[in-house]
């Protein structure tokens, strides 16, 4: 479990920047979620925690170390900071099994064979999927996906995991489902996250703060509850549909 | 993505691989000729300008040849109810991985005065050797580029717009010819270009059907300036391809004035089903028709090779003249070992090559945003355009003679084939596997990243594999067109570096035709193997 750091990050594409001068903290084991109209930059930003894009200018640090920053040039690689993420289409290699996805991370962290299958295995029994670890992707479900994607995510036990819109392929049942699996998860696998969504319901549901975006700036950080109730701008109220 | 150190390195070393594969070769002659720039006069030499003439006539003759197949067919595949439209399909495309020059055996088997096949069966009505004979063969080797193109174009075309000139009273014919034909004009016009240049550059067919016929283009006398021009054979050869080359930009350029002018009318993706004409009575006679296309373009010439690689004397089809003599012939001759070792090396060798820099090429094209990749992906397309004759010649002046330095001459060696395949077919590869990238989801690569795999275990574990089926088939249809090259590697092999084309060659060209039917036998029947092979590949691993 770490603690994650934003400072001033800023990502320009030209002259246009999508996020602008971005600060935020997320604290050890906290789940705060980007949430934010299509476009704000939310997974942009992620992106950038992730190490998948370079910002601009700012400062990123994960637990103690310094991930990104951009007066010492430093830039960590992805594969080197040590992050759990799910992808919006869950990003399940199609040529390896259910298994063979979830011992990846821990090949990749030289763990040794036997305890790495054993961490696999339990894994895969915490989204429940056992059975099917010796299936190849496309003989799952959607919902069967995310769950890989999930345990793939949270086997090499991160610092930090990160959740791109993880919902957003899934029907509303399952929605439903999958988030109680999150706070169940949660109990399982304490570990800091960082989950981006444009809906609402889940974000209110899941986090212990929220991080309200638009057009690239960072509009108000606050619990779900403040959030409702002290609302700082008229965006805030007009996006929760506050009166 | 983002790029890391070891990346751009491998870009760098990529570039400059093409540079020496591509830019070098090309810029080394004409460098050469500047400074010794009266070799030009070769250019107006009286001989050359009626090969050049005889150049134009030959191709614009061979495309209305083609045109005139080719559209009523392509119509018959695609608009009408005419039943085995697959079946027909599939035989008339076929000829699309045959070398061209397998069609000018075929018809020289065929069509020869006297002893021709054809000429014994229905009199001694036929000369292949002929500007008509020549133009007939080069049709119909090259007729599946026309075929293919209007097809697609027929088949892609929105249909709601035939259908609304029919609503508003158009007859079947008036719709077609009004509005049919004009939307499929830049497909014909494209496609066109693309034959003209295929047939100005052959020069496979222009040497077994022309040279014969007394019948000189400009690929031919290239050739003989090359081989027997003394000491300036070479500066005069190239000096003359210029002219090629030239064509061959011109021909490309108008090919990318059409399609940006009628981009709006190339229509592509999932239209709706198109209407089929329903040909009623005239169903079978024109089911005769396609029978009879598909019998004369391509199983009597295939079948006359066959048949003639069994013949002691050629033309006479009978039981006492059946043998296997040619056979025997062929494996009894050192040269034909060897030909097949060095095409079959060569073959695998380039087509490794080919696959991997093409991965390279579309990996930094598509995954990354360095700075030169679009020229690095320009690179390894071109050559593709320039005529092979052009291409070798080119070569041999910047790497044949090792500039002075006789240990690195290469002229002769295998290395020279390699490069010149290489640079040649590499687009082939990066025209297949630059789609085929693009296709992977980059969310791919990225999870294996954030999941602690490095760029290279990234490349490795995740892609190739996700991509082996499409590498696969890249590697063999990369070594298909290099086993049977010949425009080449007939001015840049030595003795000991014989290949196969080369071999059929020489077989067809003086020392026996029949031998040369065997050998042409043993590459069909390699080059039909590989077919299925692909299509199962593709089809079988998809996941």
């Amino acid at each position: 479990m770490s603690r994650v750091e934003l400072r001033e990050i800023q990502k320009l594409y030209g002259s246009l920047a999508v996020v602008k001068q971005v600060s935020l903290v997320v604290n050890e084991g906290e789940f705060v979620t980007l949430l934010g109209p299509s476009g704000c930059g939310k997974t942009t930003l992620l992106r950038m925690i992730a190490g998948l894009e370079q910002p601009s200018s700012g400062a990123l640090w994960i637990g103690d170390e310094i991930a990104f920053s951009s007066e010492q040039e430093i830039c960590i690689a992805p594969e080197k900071r040590g992050l759990g993420m799910v992808f919006q289409n869950y990003a399940i290699w199609p040529h390896m099994s259910v298994l063979e996805n979830v011992l990846f991370p821990l090949r990749c962290h030289h763990v040794p064979r036997t305890v790495a299958r054993e961490r696999a295995l339990r894994a895969l029994a915490a989204v429940q999927l056992t059975e099917l670890a010796n299936r190849k992707p496309h003989q799952l479900s959607g919902g069967q996906q995310q769950r890989v994607a999930l345990a793939r995510a949270l086997v090499a036990e991160p610092r930090v995991l990160l959740l791109d819109e993880p919902l957003s392929n899934l029907d509303a049942n399952l929605r439903n489902e999958m988030c109680d699996e999150f706070i169940s998860i949660r109990k399982k696998y304490p570990v800091t996250m960082i989950y981006v969504t444009h809906d609402q319901s889940e974000a209110f549901r899941l986090s212990d703060r929220i991080a309200l975006m638009n057009k690239g700036e960072m509009v108000q950080i606050d619990t779900p509850e403040a959030l409702r109730q002290s609302p700082q701008n008229d965006f805030v109220r007009g996006f929760l549909l506050l009166k | 993505m983002m790029i890391t150190k070891s990346l751009r390195v491998v870009f760098f070393a990529l570039l400059a691989i093409l540079f020496a594969l591509t830019v070098f070769p090309l810029i080394t002659p004409v460098w050469r000729l500047v400074l010794n720039w009266p070799v030009f006069s070769v250019i107006v030499d009286a001989v050359n300008l009626t090969s050049a003439v005889q150049t134009i006539t030959m191709s614009a003759l061979s495309l209305l040849l083609g045109l005139f197949i080719a559209l009523p067919l392509s119509w018959l595949l695609v608009c009408t109810d005419l039943s085995q439209k697959n079946t027909f399909r599939n035989i008339l495309f076929f000829p699309f991985v045959l070398p061209p020059y397998l069609y000018a055996i075929a018809w020289a088997t065929l069509a020869v005065p006297g002893v021709g096949l054809l000429n014994r069966w229905l009199g001694n009505i036929f000369n292949v050797y002929s500007l008509w004979g020549l133009a007939w063969v080069l049709a119909c080797s090259y007729l599946p580029v026309l075929l293919s193109s209007i097809c697609h174009a027929l088949e892609s075309m929105d249909p709601s717009l035939e259908e609304a000139a029919r609503v508003f009273g158009a007859s079947r014919a008036k719709a077609f010819f009004k509005i049919v034909l004009p939307c499929i004009f830049p497909a014909i016009a494209s496609s066109s270009l693309l034959f003209l240049l295929a047939a100005i550059s052959a020069f496979d067919i222009p040497a077994l059907i022309g040279i014969p016929a007394r019948y000189y283009v400009l690929t031919t006398r290239i050739y003989t300036y090359a081989k027997m021009g003394g000491l300036f054979g070479i500066d005069q050869a190239f000096a003359l391809s210029t002219t090629l080359l030239l064509s061959a930009g011109l021909f490309l350029f108008l090919n990318e004035v059409i399609r940006k002018r009628f981009q709006q009318r190339l229509l592509s993706g999932k239209v709706p089903r198109r209407s089929v004409v329903h040909l009623r009575r005239l169903r079978i006679p024109l089911l005769c028709l396609a029978v009879f296309a598909c019998f004369i373009l391509v199983v009597l010439p295939l079948g006359a090779i066959i048949t003639s690689s069994f013949l002691r004397l050629a033309g006479k089809i009978s039981l006492d003249n059946f043998t296997f003599e040619n056979y025997r012939y062929l494996f009894s001759m050192p040269e034909t070992s060897r030909a097949l070792t060095n095409s079959l090396m060569c073959a695998a060798i380039s087509a490794f090559f080919c696959t991997v820099i093409g991965f390279g090429v579309s990996y930094f094209k598509d995954r990354t945003s360095l700075r030169f990749r679009n020229l690095c992906l320009r690179l390894a397309t071109f050559p593709y355009a320039v005529p092979g004759t052009v291409l070798a010649l080119a070569l041999i002046v910047s790497y044949g003679s090792g500039w002075g330095v006789e240990q690195i001459a290469l002229l002769g060696s295998p290395l020279l084939l390699l490069i010149a395949y290489c640079s040649k077919y590499l687009a082939l590869s990066v025209q297949a596997l630059t789609p085929a990238l693009s296709s992977v989801d980059p969310v791919l690569e990225e999870s294996a990243r954030v999941c602690g795999a490095g760029p290279w275990k990234t490349i490795r574990r995740i892609l190739v594999p996700i991509l082996r089926p499409v590498l696969v088939s890249v590697f063999i249809l990369t070594a298909m067109p290099v086993l049977s090259e010949l425009t080449m590697s007939v001015l840049l092999a030595g003795p000991g570096t014989e290949t196969i084309g080369m071999l059929l060659f020489q077989l067809q060209d003086y020392a026996n035709p029949l031998a040369a039917c065997s050998l042409a036998v043993l590459l069909l029947i390699f080059l039909l193997c590989t077919v299925p092979l692909i299509n199962r590949m593709l089809q079988g691993e998809r996941m």
